[in-house]
């Protein structure tokens, strides 16, 4: 997963307790530190800069408004998480019909630069490209469990947890995705 | 473990299977060259699927991303603390849309509107019944008919009249004859006018052969010397209209 374990981070704790009471100077600091987390999850669900950066912008309101019920029973990014996945839920639903979403503008190139080189060689849009056209083809219970999976690391009860789907739905769909991505890749690859 | 039952677990991964599946699996693939090299994809595809997960996109003006945050929620709360009024104006509307409020403030407002078209009404009924009393105390019911008709037509025939005298010529007459005149005399000449005046047009032919006198005296202008001259004078004929009409009979049938 790409945040620590939250529970013993004492200068998380901290920072939480701070906010709860109405820190804005804590806050910021929790902004400044979440603000990559939060915008590299919308982006790999949302694949789009702006509408990332809304959301994540989003994600840090809605976590100022609610901070105070956060109860330190589950970690701070799972519990996070949830708000920021509700926010990209909303945000597709609005721009469902977007053919945009779905787009084929990849090449062959973009998916060599990504296996030959690091993760210098290649762009927002670049990346962007690729998962869209990794994930173009699963329903969207298979694209948020294998992004939250698979792109952010989440545990499977995390995701269980989060998207309110029991565990073995979870591997289910995450089971269907690989497949899917497997025969996309193939395809290209020729594996 | 069959290559069969191998298709579907080689998709999950260690931590999402027991140790002991996940056992069984590596010691297949251990053993099976098929399958080992069938499912060599997997290591590629993880490659692949790594290398996004580390991926971190750029934040488009990453500096201003935290300013950008706390500007607006500085905004969002920026309202609620100056407009105590407007918090109150909101928890004061949202009080009306409760769905029993709503009820009630819908009722009141029936209410409101039904009196006042109640008082509305009330307010035209006293108008028009102000009006009939006018009317009636200038030509209350005489307590005996002259010419001997019914009261009821005489009712009837003054109600008639004083429409009559509204718009026509009477009016200005009696408006200064009624000063010094006497007032019950009055509406006992009014009545028994109002009664000829039907008769006449009732019976337009028969007046105008039988009783000349009546039908000269409805056509000139009338005043209550007229008026008292020609009853004086004419109360035989007065007495012979009376028989043509019985007690009681409706002066507009035949």
């Amino acid at each position: 997963m790409n945040g620590t374990d939250l529970n013993i981070d004492h200068d998380l704790e901290k920072l939480i307790l701070l906010a709860q009471q109405g820190d804005k100077q804590a806050f910021r600091s929790l902004v400044e530190k979440y603000q990559k987390f939060v915008f590299a999850v919308a982006f790999k669900i949302l694949l789009n800069d702006e509408d990332a950066r809304d959301t994540a912008q989003d994600a840090f309101i809605k976590l100022w408004q609610h901070i105070s019920e956060y109860k330190f029973q589950a970690k701070f990014t799972t519990w996070f998480y949830k708000i920021i996945i509700n926010l990209c839920l909303d945000k597709l639903r609005v721009r469902k019909r977007r053919n945009a979403f779905f787009t084929n503008s990849i090449d062959e190139n973009t998916f060599n630069v990504l296996l030959s080189g690091n993760s210098d060689d290649y762009s927002n849009k670049e990346l962007m490209e690729i998962i869209i056209k990794l994930t173009g083809k699963l329903s969207p219970k298979q694209k948020i469990v294998f992004v939250m999976r698979d792109l952010n690391g989440f545990g499977i009860g995390e995701i269980s947890q989060t998207i309110n789907m029991p565990e073995n739905s979870v591997k289910v769909n995450l089971l269907y995705a690989r497949k899917k991505i497997k025969k996309y890749l193939t395809n290209i690859y020729k594996w | 473990m069959k290559c069969r039952e191998l298709k579907t677990y080689v998709y999950l991964k260690e931590d999402e299977i027991s140790p002991s599946v996940w056992a069984e699996i590596n010691k297949h693939l251990d053993n099976c060259s098929e399958c080992s090299n069938e499912f060599s994809f997997i290591t590629k595809t993880s490659e692949v699927i790594d290398k996004i997960r580390v991926y971190e996109p750029i934040i488009p003006d990453e500096l201003h991303f935290a300013d950008s945050v706390m500007n607006k929620i500085e905004l969002l709360e920026k309202p609620a603390e100056i407009t105590m009024l407007n918090k109150f104006i909101n928890s004061f509307l949202d009080f009306f849309l409760l769905p029993s409020v709503r009820t009630a403030a819908v009722s009141v407002i029936i209410f409101i509107f039904s009196m006042y078209l109640f008082q509305q009404y009330f307010v035209f009924r006293n108008v028009s019944s102000l009006e009939k009393s006018i009317a009636i105390e200038h030509v209350s019911v005489p307590h005996e008919s002259i010419a001997g008709f019914n009261n009821n037509k005489v009712i009837s025939a003054a109600a008639e009249l004083i429409d009559f005298v509204k718009g026509n010529r009477l009016y200005s007459d009696l408006s200064s004859d009624i000063i010094i005149a006497d007032k019950s005399k009055i509406n006992d000449l009014l009545s028994i006018y109002g009664d000829l005046l039907r008769y006449k047009n009732l019976y337009p032919d028969e007046i105008e052969k039988k009783y000349p006198e009546l039908n000269s005296f409805l056509n000139q202008k009338l005043t209550l010397e007229n008026m008292q001259d020609f009853l004086n004078k004419n109360k035989n004929m007065l007495n012979d209209i009376s028989r043509k009409f019985p007690a009681g009979g409706n002066i507009n049938e035949k």
